[in-house]
């Protein structure tokens, strides 16, 4: 049906229904009837007037929609027919559906315009929304998200792919930490991020032992360097020792054959001490022989001057007698008395001279006696001396058999020494050399701990644990 | 006129497409069949009235805070959003504002399609708007838009990201 039979048919259906109206209103106003029998042609007109006035309408409205519609055509999606009269049913329909059409055609085209955008910026979240859209609108969108999905996998591999030559960069300047993570990695391209995070891994590792090796050989070598030093220190303070024990060695040595000698001549000593003190004893014994013979003599004299004194005594009695017969012969006998008289006084004389030996030689017996004490004194004086020569002799020969034992182990400590010197010289050369090589080795470690140092996981651990190291 | 809310529901068709336009300042300037069905509204009733006629008092001021910063600097907004009707029931749309453009690319006004949510969604995004809310009459929007900020960083997204996921 075109646009004009439409028009026709509702007017028709107008006028009809006016009609109706007019004969409803007619039946309830009974009193009006005849008038509105008159009115007919009057009721016609207003018919005609009254289809006219909607027709204008009707002309209005699609006025509206014709506006709204070359607006559209010429791409402003925006405008809609609004203020939709509802009194025209079959129009309003027309107005709501090229308003409809129109939502769905705007929300299919910015949709397709936020999509795009999105996937310009790399958002690949953003896709149609087919939801709420009709027929051939949802087929483009789901046709259109497909090929989002083509392109958002396109993207995602090249993401993936710059995310591995990042990695690939980081790994050639020595960053060796990064990983790729592949999730939601397309699988063609999986096996090219696990083997670029294998061959990561390794470098990693790598490099940690590495830089742990660098690390560890550095703290080994400067640790060697220092306890070389100390055992350069320690050689040398040996030599300096072995050397003043060497002397002081020597000394004893010296002292110890002076105390030999004087061992030696010490003994001589005792050998002649004994002898002398054999000697004296000897003699000691001599003079008690000697004390007793003059004992036995004084005997003697003792007896003579016993016989001396009984001669002193009977001279005596004799140059009285002699006296006495002197007197009796007067005057002749007076020249004897004188010579009796002088025989008395020479007994008397005689008398008291052995008298006197006597008492001399009772001193001399007194004094052989004590001659004779101090000999036997002396003697037991040479035996206790002769014995405390045997005891000294016997310590000097002691000591002289620990002397030559000590000469012994001086001479072995002497050749220790020697020995001592030489392997302390030796030690001092390998400490020497062992510096020479701690310090090689430091040198070493410090181009390792250089070269190693890159970027891997662990490294800070590393440095903790070898602080001052790194 | 003051509208009591009910707990009466508006499911919508998963063939439904409510269209509404406004002009810059939110004027309506443009509403579809559906939209007035729904919304229980006529068409004289809506056109040159504010959009917010369909506001529901349990949306968090934040979320259409959030919708005009984006729109009016030309980005579109994803948002779930319960609207009220004319008689005081409720119905949940996702809502996806764009803005319109003259022939000098100014923005003129904005067009508001809203389709059938996510079921799932709905009951996500319900006690995070209850939480909002809350935030809001308490302290203000300010606490509650840090509370947002908070949330989407916590939950390693961004809004946009949030809202796309959750509708599916």
């Amino acid at each position: 049906m075109n646009l004009f039979g439409k028009i026709k048919f509702i007017i028709g259906t107008f006028v009809a229904s006016s009609l109706l109206l007019t004969i409803a209103y007619f039946n309830q106003m009974q009193k009006l009837v005849e008038i509105l029998i008159v009115l007919v042609p009057l009721q016609a007109l207003l018919v005609l007037i009254l289809a006219s006035i909607l027709m204008n309408g009707y002309k209005q409205e699609l006025l509206k929609a014709n506006t709204v519609l070359k607006k559209v055509a010429n791409g402003n999606l925006y405008h809609r027919i609004t203020h939709i009269d509802k009194t025209n049913n079959n129009l309003a329909h027309i107005s709501w559906n090229i308003n409809n059409l129109l939502d769905q055609i705007e929300a299919f085209s910015r949709d397709i315009s936020s999509s795009l955008k999105g996937i310009a910026k790399g958002d690949m979240t953003r896709k149609m929304l087919p939801s709420g859209l009709h027929g051939d609108f949802v087929r483009v969108s789901n046709e259109i998200n497909e090929a989002l999905e083509v392109i958002a996998v396109a993207q995602s591999k090249d993401e993936f792919i710059q995310k591995m030559i990042i990695t690939l960069d980081s790994y050639a300047k020595g960053d060796y930490r990064p990983v790729i993570n592949v999730d939601g990695m397309q699988e063609d391209i999986v096996q090219l991020a696990h083997g670029i995070n294998s061959l990561g891994s390794a470098l990693n590792e790598f490099s940690k032992i590495n830089y742990e090796n660098g690390l560890m050989l550095k703290k080994g070598s400067i640790q060697l360097t220092q306890n070389v030093s100390i055992l350069t220190k320690a050689a040398n303070l040996q030599a300096t020792s072995l050397e003043e024990t060497s002397v002081a060695l020597d000394e004893i040595t010296k002292s110890m054959q002076h105390s030999n000698q004087n061992t030696h001549q010490m003994a001589q000593y005792a050998e002649e001490l004994t002898s002398s003190a054999n000697d004296g004893e000897k003699l000691a014994n001599e003079t008690t022989v000697s004390m007793d013979e003059i004992n036995e003599e004084v005997e003697a004299i003792n007896e003579a001057i016993t016989v001396i004194d009984q001669i002193a005594f009977q001279t005596n009695i004799l140059s009285l007698n002699a006296a006495v017969e002197a007197a009796t012969a007067g005057e002749t006998g007076k020249g004897f008395a004188v010579v009796a008289q002088e025989v008395r006084n020479l007994a008397t004389r005689s008398a008291q001279a052995a008298k006197e030996i006597k008492t001399l030689v009772e001193n001399a017996t007194s004094k052989a006696n004590h001659g004779k004490e101090i000999a036997s004194k002396m003697i037991n004086g040479y035996d206790t001396l002769n014995t405390n020569i045997k005891l000294t002799m016997d310590l000097l020969k002691d000591i002289t058999v620990s002397s030559k034992e000590q000469e012994k182990a001086i001479v072995q400590i002497n050749d220790s020494i020697a020995i001592l010197d030489k392997n302390t010289q030796e030690n001092a050369k390998v400490a020497r050399d062992t510096n020479e090589i701690a310090l090689q080795s430091n040198e070493i470690s410090h181009k390792i701990v250089e070269l190693a140092n890159k970027e891997f996981d662990g490294k800070e651990e590393l440095q903790a644990k070898f602080k001052g190291m790194a | 006129m003051q509208i009591t809310p009910t707990n009466a529901e508006t499911k919508l068709e998963s063939n439904d497409f409510i269209v509404s336009k406004t002009d810059s300042k939110g004027k309506i300037t443009y509403c579809n069949e559906i939209f007035m069905s729904i919304a229980g509204y006529k068409e004289e009733e809506l056109m040159g009235k504010n959009h917010n006629i369909i506001r529901h008092p349990d949306m968090p001021k934040v979320a259409f805070k959030l919708a005009w910063e984006l729109i009016q600097n030309g980005k579109e907004f994803f948002g779930f959003v319960k609207n009220m009707k004319k008689d005081g029931g409720f119905y949940w749309v996702f809502a996806n504002i764009t803005p319109d453009y003259d022939e000098n690319q100014h923005i003129i006004g904005y067009t508001s399609v809203r389709r059938k949510p996510n079921e799932n969604a709905i009951e996500t995004i319900i006690p995070l708007y209850k939480k909002l809310l809350e935030l809001e009459m308490a302290s203000g929007m300010k606490t509650s838009e840090e509370f947002l900020s908070d949330f989407l960083i916590q939950n390693n997204t961004n809004y946009d990201d949030l809202i796309i996921s959750l509708q599916g």
